[in-house]
């Protein structure tokens, strides 16, 4: 007899008029409700209530720092559109997102690949493909701006002589700031790849790879017809997840590449407009656009999830 | 047979190259980190760099203590991050239970909602956060920035929960109460200690997230005495002479508790990715 099959036979409150037994037990979706509130409300105030604010901001012409605040209709909107840097943002965004998914998805199948393999020492070199995932940004821009550094830095000098020009690159100038931020992302977002994959790997059925082994397959070939078809599913998640994650990056595109203007993508625009204009219902209006995004984003990854789910199940 | 050995050893080959090239990238910035922050001015500035230094001092480390306010801004990041993880576990954790335990109409809505809540991105929060905190006069204020990290942990933790809750059979608890104990305590000695592993991936987690962030503490804090590490961190770098001994050091102090952290509970977080994140 489960305990909390209780709910179908609970006597309602209401219906008797009397004070409740001492001992009645109150009815499961009582204690579900209950339960569920904290986190109910703890994600209402503190993301969608903020949501339903920045709808607002987004009409108002509200100062980032003084009490101003009325409304303007659709000006935010329309001066956005009208704008040519907010299409270049756009632009960039699209690129970074693009660029650093791409790159990561390359990289973290075959890291994940090789660390699948068993060798001695194995859980070691895990840790290390891992590791940059698990580093503060700040640390990371830190770091990299003086591994970079056009002077001093170990890279410069490194990619210097490997590739000798008649000056050295200095490749946290405007116009190469983007390409060392799309190296410095994929360095310190490929783990997310490689974990996925790694633990998607983990549960393909060894005997198939071998049985193609025995038959004469190759490597390439057990992986393009074997491996990549059970793999298919979860790289069209990461795709989507990963581009949504990098489009709406702030804090290592702003701190390693973002306080000018040459790699101000929509969220490094939303942060100057607000703190830099002091514009926080221009900003507002920017951050509405991304939310739109992430709203279409989300469904379509939501739906595939639960397709998925029931193909599997 | 033989034929097979070749290939094997030929595949062997490419992976060693493989692993040495991966190990050196992934590693480098961390020894370059450390090294930087032992490096005696005199040898800072050579070129071509030094890769090693033959007299390590820990001159940039003193420099950190004596001249900013490192431990205050440590502490901060610490009340903040044990806060906020103390809160969201706490939260999710109930939410969690209430979930597997006593489905009711409306539920599944709230898991759909939770998996949208994860997806927002920190910079569409954080701009009408800003707004609502300074109108509550939550701005520089320890117990705004707890519930804005908590609230942020909580629709991840809850995702990564349901799953381990879920793998506790009604059957234990049902033994449980036969035995006499209530609901409460069945849940607390049967059903919290196995979900400890996701207990303790949602911790960590949680605990990572407030202090590594930068965004919100940015906009949330504006007064110096309660600056978080990777702000104060950024507003070192930001000084008009950057010591970089110093920075570096500072760096290596923040990474230590979470690369001791990752060591530790490494197999928890692998599993709670492999559950949580993707499926």
């Amino acid at each position: 007899m489960s305990l909390t099959r209780t709910t179908t036979s609970a006597p309602r409150a209401g219906t008797r008029g009397v004070a409740p037994a001492p001992r009645r037990r109150m009815p499961g979706w009582f204690w579900g409700a209950l339960l569920l509130s904290p986190a109910f409300f703890l994600v209402l105030g503190v993301i969608a209530a903020p949501i339903g604010y920045l709808v607002r901001l987004s009409f108002t012409d509200a100062h980032a720092y003084l009490p101003k605040f009325s409304a303007v209709g659709f000006d935010n909107y329309v001066g956005l559109l009208k704008a040519p840097h907010f299409w270049d943002s756009v632009r960039t965004t699209v690129w970074y997102a693009g660029l650093t998914v791409g790159l990561q998805l390359v990289l973290g199948v075959l890291i994940a690949l090789m660390l699948h393999q068993r060798f001695r020492g194995r859980s070691v070199i895990r840790l290390f493909a891992l590791a940059p995932y698990m580093v503060p940004s700040i640390v990371v821009a830190l770091v990299w701006r003086w591994l970079l550094d056009p002077t001093t830095g170990a890279y410069s000098w490194f990619v210097d002589k490997v590739w000798p020009g008649s000056e050295p690159p200095n490749l946290l100038s405007p116009n190469l700031v983007f390409w060392s931020l799309v190296v410095v992302s994929v360095w310190m977002f490929t783990p997310f790849i490689v974990i996925s994959v790694l633990a998607r790997l983990q549960t393909i059925d060894p005997s198939t790879v071998e049985a193609a082994t025995v038959d004469g397959a190759g490597a390439w070939r057990r992986f393009w017809h074997i491996v990549l078809p059970e793999l298919k599913p979860v790289l069209y998640t990461l795709i989507l997840l990963r581009f949504m994650f990098m489009f709406t990056k702030f804090d290592i595109v702003y701190l390693f590449a973002g306080t000018g203007t040459e790699v101000r993508t929509l969220p490094v625009l939303t942060f100057q407009r607000i703190f830099g204009e002091a514009r926080l219902g221009s900003g507002a209006a920017v951050a509405m656009v991304l939310f739109v995004l992430l709203m279409i984003f989300t469904t379509v990854y939501l739906r595939t999830l639960y397709r998925e789910r029931e193909e599997t199940a | 047979m033989s034929t097979a050995l070749q290939r094997l050893s030929r595949v062997r080959w490419y992976l060693v190259a493989g692993i040495v090239v991966l190990v050196a990238i992934n590693g480098f910035p961390f020894y370059w980190m450390a090294l930087t922050s032992l490096k005696p001015g005199t040898e800072l500035f050579s070129y071509p760099p030094t890769f090693i230094t033959t007299a390590p001092d820990l001159g940039g480390f003193q420099r950190l203590f004596e001249t900013t306010n490192f431990l205050s801004y440590a502490k901060n990041s610490l009340i903040i991050a044990t806060g906020a993880t103390a809160v969201s576990v706490a939260v999710s954790a109930l939410a969690a239970y209430g979930l597997t335990r006593f489905p009711f109409p409306g539920s599944r809505a709230f898991s759909t909602a939770i998996l949208y809540a994860y997806t927002f991105a920190p910079i569409v929060i954080v701009v009408p956060l800003y707004g609502m905190f300074r109108e509550a006069g939550l701005i520089n204020n320890y117990l705004g920035m707890i519930l804005a990290y908590a609230s942020f942990g909580v629709p991840f933790s809850l995702w990564l929960l349901q799953p381990f809750f879920r793998a506790i059979p009604a059957e234990l608890e049902e033994a449980a109460f036969v035995d006499g104990a209530n609901r409460v305590k069945s849940a607390w000695y049967v059903v919290v200690p196995q979900a400890v592993p996701g207990l303790i991936a949602v911790s960590v987690f949680t605990f990572l997230l407030a202090w590594e962030d930068y965004l919100f503490a940015r906009v949330l804090i504006t007064q110096d005495e309660l600056k978080t590490l990777p702000i104060a961190l950024h507003d070192l770098y930001n000084a008009s002479l950057q010591d970089w001994p110093l920075l570096m050091a500072a760096a290596v102090l923040i990474n230590l508790p979470v690369l001791i952290a990752f060591l530790f509970v490494q197999k928890y977080l692998v599993a709670g990715w492999g559950a949580g994140a993707i499926k």
